[in-house]
């Protein structure tokens, strides 16, 4: 049987196994990492439990933990109350997130009224997420309503003095950010916030003093982006720092819109390019000609396909799990065949067909890959592997790729 | 705080005074407003100790050969679950989506649960079927039984009557506002044998149980003892082979299904059980009962098997049953035990010792550590359980200990009580690793979920050889923290 193709963005099929997830799933990725605020779920006990794990890290998280008389009856006085407290418990946050769920959005729960009485009440900025998890296709429907309820916080500011950019869409998984954080200071260049991986409430309100928003992740934070270019003439720029040629790329882009010396851009690639290259020269002939199969969220598909076509991996298949059309475009010319939500059974269709030596996909699936007998790497990854991004990064991916390969536990399955 | 612990009856010596100097907590630490900490008088739910009831009803249908849970909501339900279960497992765990978006929450679930039905018996061929109800469903208002006839009659016309054949359905209503993890598990349990069981009316000896969030080691220590006391034994919801089994390989056959777990038949014949036991009372207590009261097979419901006392109830009560006597072997584990515990009591005696987990463990926890002449001092039961206060109160009055009991309150509660009132060892889930770090006290994991430590589900914690090892976990713990640098031990 062939394998079927299926395009993008369309929702997935009831009982067709998909790994996609809800709406609040994420909201509560993007905004889960915010410092100094409250973060309130209105909802079941449940999604309290389960929105606390922010990229595997628990986040602090308050819940409402509706019963079934709220449900009836209206959960609004007990939101009311449990805001309240949150504050009290919190006493130096400057905000609240306030999150609606699925029960919260069928009962039509007034959240904003609430939102506007509390305002008043605290002098503090509460935001709505209006986030049922029903609410659309995947959770890149939840990146989206993040994102348009940060924008506005955003109030203008007077310039920096010093060239300073932001890091838009960029989540800072296992410290990519650090890396990209210290390349940019080696020229001289401030970041301000790291938008959504390490930042606090007060400064996304300052967000306007930055010269350049750099953005990261197109499919989750380009609107955001565009807007701020519309509202408050900060320009942005779509950069990735996954890979070599890749980095070298961005960094010269960040060079020239922000009127750097050039020479001392060379100079900084030059001289991280020598180094990199010598740690993971005698790696390279390991990689040579092998066969990945890469099945992922969405942005990090054509990064991720680069970086390995740049080691000499061949990548025989591709899927995104809730992939747009631009992330498919960007993917494309890298991969075999490329296709969206895969359900488990299309998966292992996959590996049973294509007998990959590689595979590369995300924390829930791999243990499927695993379990099969396939050299499995997820991703995006663990903090003890380090940070992917940058020149370091792609050290740290070559040593990862090398432990997965070379794992003798491979070699022994057959009895 | 409050002077919880009794007066040890040892003359003129108090435990107040063999305790090691408890150490200021950090400077940074800003206590919360004194009035907003107990549970019950908050509005706000800070760091649950429990979750929801659909992830009790997935546990139990993974237990299922060929099962697949068919969650009755929005595509989030399904992923954090899944993501739940790869991070405690490491295993890949099959759960389908009715993948409710805009449409379904105006219109109602009919359709997706019409066409989900008919793709997974479809593409994936599962003997059975869990429809497992989420909040959303629950507050639409869906009549999931009407529209699994319809979805039944649809698949019949399509695919011609032996259809039927292929696939069974149990549909549990789960609505997360109405329990906890726990409470989806009883019902499961319930709806399971509701759904399947039958009487053929030609009674056999076998037994059967009902485990309750046990991990495959649990479950595999369990059958080693029935296969030593000889008597036929049948785990229902047995995770043991579904979600803990080896690497494979390429399989025969795809969609790939781990082999074991419960068969359908063995559901079906439980009608003619010679009896059923519910290893944890709040987690499949009720379907004990039902089928007590439906079949009128004899139901036992004991708490689970950790520690001495719990699990000489168990041996005792399946040797009763059974007739069939506690062979020697097992006299032998016991024996190991009990020297284990007189070989490490100078560690463990008079040790105060803080307990967090769902009611059935935090009970039999509770009992294992007063054996070990351990004191209890705060004891959070996650979901809110007026048997496992109860059974609380029963262990600790026989031992003459008043520990604090959060029934069904959070882990901030928790937490407070134990800043001011430093115990000697933790005994939680994973989800109290912060505060362990936070007051400098160790962490002995069990329960669920453990999923930051590795082989904690092969590793029994339940019977006498799981009671050996248990201990050593804790008595580990206290020597690694309370006597770091002595050297009679290395």
């Amino acid at each position: 049987m062939p394998l079927r193709i299926k395009p993008c963005g369309l929702a997935s099929e009831p009982g067709g196994m998909t790994q996609r997830s809800c709406v609040y799933f994420g909201a509560r990725y993007v905004l889960g990492p915010i410092r100094e605020a409250v973060h309130l779920v209105h909802g079941p006990v449940g999604c309290g439990y389960y929105g606390a794990m922010v990229r595997g890290e628990a986040k602090d998280l308050f819940g409402t933990a509706l019963t079934a008389g709220e449900i009836i009856f209206g959960g609004l006085d007990k939101l009311r109350k449990a805001l309240r407290e949150a504050f009290a418990l919190r006493p130096s946050a400057r905000g609240a997130f306030l999150y609606a769920t699925c029960t919260t959005g069928l009962i039509g729960e007034d959240l904003a009224g609430l939102a506007r009485e509390i305002e008043r009440e605290s002098r503090r900025r509460i935001v709505v997420v209006d986030c049922p998890g029903f609410s659309g296709k995947s959770q890149a429907g939840g990146h989206a309503v993040a994102y348009r309820s940060l924008l506005n916080l955003v109030r203008p500011f007077s310039k920096a003095e010093h060239p300073t950019v932001n890091l838009i869409g960029e989540y800072n998984v296992a410290g990519e950010a650090r890396e990209i954080k210290r390349l940019l200071e080696k020229l001289g260049v401030k970041v301000h916030t790291v938008l959504t991986g390490d930042t606090r409430f007060s400064e996304i309100e300052r967000l306007s003093r930055a010269h350049l928003n750099l953005l990261f992740c197109g499919s989750t934070a380009r609107e955001f982006a565009s807007a701020l270019k519309e509202r408050f003439g900060l320009p942005y720029l779509k950069v990735s720092f996954y890979g070599l040629s890749a980095v070298g790329a961005s960094l010269r882009k960040v060079g020239e819109a922000l009127g750097l010396s050039s020479a001392k851009v060379e100079g900084l690639i030059r001289e991280e390019e020598t180094r990199t290259f010598r740690e993971i020269r005698s790696w390279l002939k390991l990689f040579e000609g092998k066969r990945v199969l890469v099945v992922l969220g969405a942005g990090r598909l054509g990064p991720l396909g680069r970086m390995l076509r740049e080691l000499g991996f061949e990548v025989i298949g591709a899927a995104s799990v809730f992939g747009s059309s631009e992330d498919h475009r960007e993917a494309a010319p890298f991969s075999g065949f490329l296709t969206d939500d895969p359900g488990d059974d299309e998966f292992e269709r996959a590996l049973s067909m294509l007998k990959p030596d590689l595979v590369i996909t995300n924390a829930r699936e791999q243990w499927r890959a695993v379990k099969l007998g396939f050299p499995t790497l997820s991703f995006p990854q663990e903090r003890r592997r380090g940070p992917y991004t940058g020149y370091q990064g792609f050290v740290n991916f070559v040593y990862s790729l090398v432990r997965v390969l070379r794992a003798p536990v491979w070699r022994l399955k057959a009895l | 705080m409050i002077n919880h612990v009794s007066e040890i009856p040892i003359e003129g010596i108090t435990y107040k005074q063999l305790r090691i100097e408890k150490k200021p907590l950090t400077p940074e630490y800003v206590p919360p407003p004194p009035e907003l900490v107990p549970a019950a008088k908050r509005a706000v739910c800070i760091d649950p100790s429990r979750t929801c009831m659909p992830f009790g009803a997935m546990w139990a249908t993974l237990g299922v050969h060929r099962a697949i849970p068919f969650v009755q909501g929005a595509q989030g339900c399904t992923t954090y679950v899944r993501y739940t279960f790869s991070r405690v497992f490491r295993e890949p765990a099959s759960i389908a989506t009715a993948s409710f978006h805009e449409d379904a929450a105006v219109f109602g679930g009919r359709k997706n649960l019409i066409r989900g039905v008919r793709n997974l018996v479809c593409r994936y061929k599962p003997e059975l079927i869990a429809i497992v109800t989420t909040c959303s469903s629950e507050v639409i208002g869906d009549d999931i039984q009407s529209f699994l006839a319809e979805a039944l009659d649809l698949m019949e016309e399509e695919f011609g009557p032996e259809v039927l054949d292929l696939t069974k359905f149990v549909v549990v209503n789960t609505p997360s506002f109405a329990g906890s993890h726990v409470e989806g598990y009883n019902r499961a349990a319930r709806e399971f044998l509701k759904a399947l069981s039958r009487k053929s009316g030609q009674p056999s000896e076998d037994l059967y149980f009902i485990p309750g969030f046990l991990m495959p080691g649990d479950l595999r220590e369990l059958k080693h003892l029935f296969e030593l006391m000889g008597v036929s034994s049948h785990i229902l919801f047995d995770i043991s082979d579904t979600l803990d089994c080896p690497l494979v390989g390429m399989p025969n056959r795809i969609p790939y299904y781990p082999p074991g777990g419960t068969r359908v038949e063995e559901f079906v014949r439980a009608g003619d059980a010679k009896a059923i036991f519910a290893l944890s009372p709040d987690a499949g207590g009720a379907g004990a009962k039902w089928l007590s009261r439906r079949h009128k097979v004899p139901a036992f419901v004991l708490p689970m098997p950790i520690g001495v006392g719990n699990t000489d109830e168990l041996l005792k009560t399946v040797s009763e049953v059974s007739g069939r006597p506690i062979p020697e072997a097992i006299r032998w584990e016991r024996g190991i035990l009990l020297d284990a515990m007189a070989d490490t009591l100078h560690y463990t005696m008079m040790k105060q010792v803080a307990i967090c987990g769902d009611p059935d463990f935090a009970a039999a926890a509770t009992r294992f550590v007063c054996e070990l002449g351990m004191i209890p001092t705060y004891i959070l039961v996650g979901t809110k359980s007026s048997s496992a206060a109860e059974e609380i109160w029963k262990v600790c009055e026989e031992y003459n200990y008043k520990p604090v009991i959060m029934n069904g309150s959070d882990q901030f509660e928790w937490e407070y009580a134990l800043k001011n009132d430093k115990p000697d060892v933790i005994l939680g889930h994973s989800r109290c690793v912060n505060i362990s770090k936070e007051i400098k006290v160790p962490l002995v994991r069990f329960g669920f979920p453990v999923y930051d430590r590795i082989g904690y589900q092969r590793e029994p914690i339940v019977g006498y050889r799981g009671g050996e090892r248990f201990l050593a976990r804790i008595v580990n713990a206290i020597l690694d923290h309370h006597y770091p640098d002595d050297r009679t031990h290395q």
